[in-house]
């Protein structure tokens, strides 16, 4: 796949800041809802394929993710955290959601969520830009038991009990690994 | 509150995760927003998955930025009802059914506006009528002390008058008239006299008020001679004054009344207000 121009090309150099883009959202303007959409759409994208592995499921779910942004961007209070934690959880919410009932229809419910994420964990050798390549490195420097826990916590819409149970962990082990996983992906981010 | 103790349990990277319950995550906004170490530390961990999500970004196809933009052009151009704005453009033929998300937290937020609407309405008329009751009982309350007031003025002036006509039914007292002298014509009162036991009762109906260092004293005139017979406490103009016993004195042919100073004197002094038979 190929990054076509303007649609889905992330911008490197922020138009905006988060305030004005909030209110400008709030108050209906779909040029900065546009410049949201663009800067944001390809990391929610990244989140909701590694747990909905059907295309086309994982577009409509970026799609819907999008129109409750523009719906409930009221909702959203930034004295409570950052824009981006308040659009991952509620487009990861609808992952899951999807994921679940999905799996229940076709009775894959006790696969579950493990054989979705490792599939799609196969398929990520999409393109990337260079921002992404030297982000990639960043992260490759993770330890490879924090990766894989960041990845099944955060991507994976996995709680800490699964984890423990997928990972053949003890809970308390898998709290601790969380906490040093984040810290040592912050110290990396610096 | 020990804000290390509390980062160290882990608790601020379960909640950027999303992993925290609701009430851990109102303890963690809580708390942020109380401190400022909480608050950079919850930043910087945010900031960190957003850059990590980040390097795992996949660009989506184009067709979704259209289908989104169709999408809520359309229902920002022909909402008529607000709270419907925002309905999914299926992507994909078989997922049509999925996407129409129902907005069943609209319903349940407008359910729960009327509710509140409706009990706050309840609320003020309870209100109010709480209000008017607590009016009337004020009311009420007024009237009642006013009428037992009443009440108390009655009695007392009953329980008199019944004294009064205790003394009154003797019919061996005589009745005399003591009028006002020239200085206060006005002046009145009711002089009962036994000549057989010497009682003698005193009902005064009207005299000037008398100076604070003045009392009105009450003479007996025996042979010519006047004899302390009482000093007279002249009651407020709203109590009950009635019949009054005085001193005793035998052989009594005159009565007077004087302006003595307070508690009187052995010769009368002052001028006579009201007199009967001098």
């Amino acid at each position: 796949m190929k990054i076509k121009a303007p649609n889905t090309a992330l911008p490197t150099l922020p138009l905006y800041t988060e305030e004005e883009l909030i209110l400008g959202i709030r108050n209906k303007d779909q040029v900065m809802f546009g410049y949201l959409y663009d800067h944001y759409c390809g990391s929610l994208f990244g989140i909701i394929r590694r747990i909905v592995p059907e295309e086309e499921s994982a577009e409509d779910i970026l799609q819907e993710a999008f129109v409750k942004i523009w719906n409930n961007i009221g909702s959203y209070d930034a004295g409570k955290g950052r824009l981006f934690t308040w659009m991952v959880n509620l487009t990861r919410n609808l992952s899951i959601d999807h994921t679940r009932s999905k799996l229940y229809k076709t009775g894959l419910k006790n696969q579950g969520l493990s054989n979705s994420v490792n599939k799609i964990n196969r398929q990520q050798s999409v393109a990337q830009n260079t921002d992404q390549i030297g982000l990639k490195t960043v992260v490759e420097k993770l330890k490879p038991g924090y990766k894989e826990l960041i990845d099944l916590l955060y991507f994976g819409g996995y709680t800490q009990d699964e984890v423990a149970k997928e990972l053949n962990m003890p809970l308390g082990t898998v709290k601790t690994r969380t906490r040093a996983a984040l810290q040592q992906l912050r110290e990396l981010m610096k | 509150m020990n804000i290390e103790a509390y980062q160290a349990s882990g608790i601020l990277e379960r909640y950027t995760l999303g992993l925290s319950t609701p009430e851990e995550n109102w303890e963690v906004e809580s708390l942020a927003a109380l401190h400022p170490a909480l608050r950079s530390a919850l930043d910087s961990l945010s900031d960190a998955l957003e850059t990590y999500a980040k390097a795992h970004a996949l660009a989506p196809p184009a067709r979704v930025k259209d289908a989104l933009f169709k999408a809520i052009h359309e229902t920002e151009t022909n909402s008529i009802h607000p709270t419907e704005r925002g309905r999914i453009i299926p992507l994909n033929r078989k997922s049509a059914t999925e996407a129409v998300a129902m907005p069943f937290m609209t319903y349940a937020a407008a359910a729960a506006t009327i509710l509140l609407l409706a009990s706050a309405g309840l609320n003020l008329l309870l209100y109010k009528s709480w209000k008017a009751a607590e009016q009337n009982l004020a009311l009420v309350d007024t009237e009642k002390s006013r009428v037992a007031g009443r009440m108390e003025v009655q009695k007392a002036s009953y329980v008199q008058a019944l004294k009064d006509l205790n003394i009154l039914k003797n019919p061996e007292l005589v009745k005399m008239e003591l009028k006002g002298a020239a200085l206060a014509p006005y002046a009145k009162a009711m002089v009962y006299c036994n000549f057989k036991t010497n009682e003698i009762f005193l009902d005064v109906r009207a005299l000037p008020a008398p100076p604070d260092s003045m009392q009105y004293q009450f003479w007996a005139i025996v042979k010519g001679k006047p004899i302390d017979a009482g000093m007279i406490d002249l009651c407020k103009p709203t109590d009950t004054c009635g019949i009054h016993p005085m001193n005793p004195v035998a052989d009594a042919h005159a009565f007077a009344i004087s302006l003595e100073r307070k508690g009187g004197c052995v010769q009368p002094e002052g001028q006579i207000y009201a007199s009967f038979g001098i």
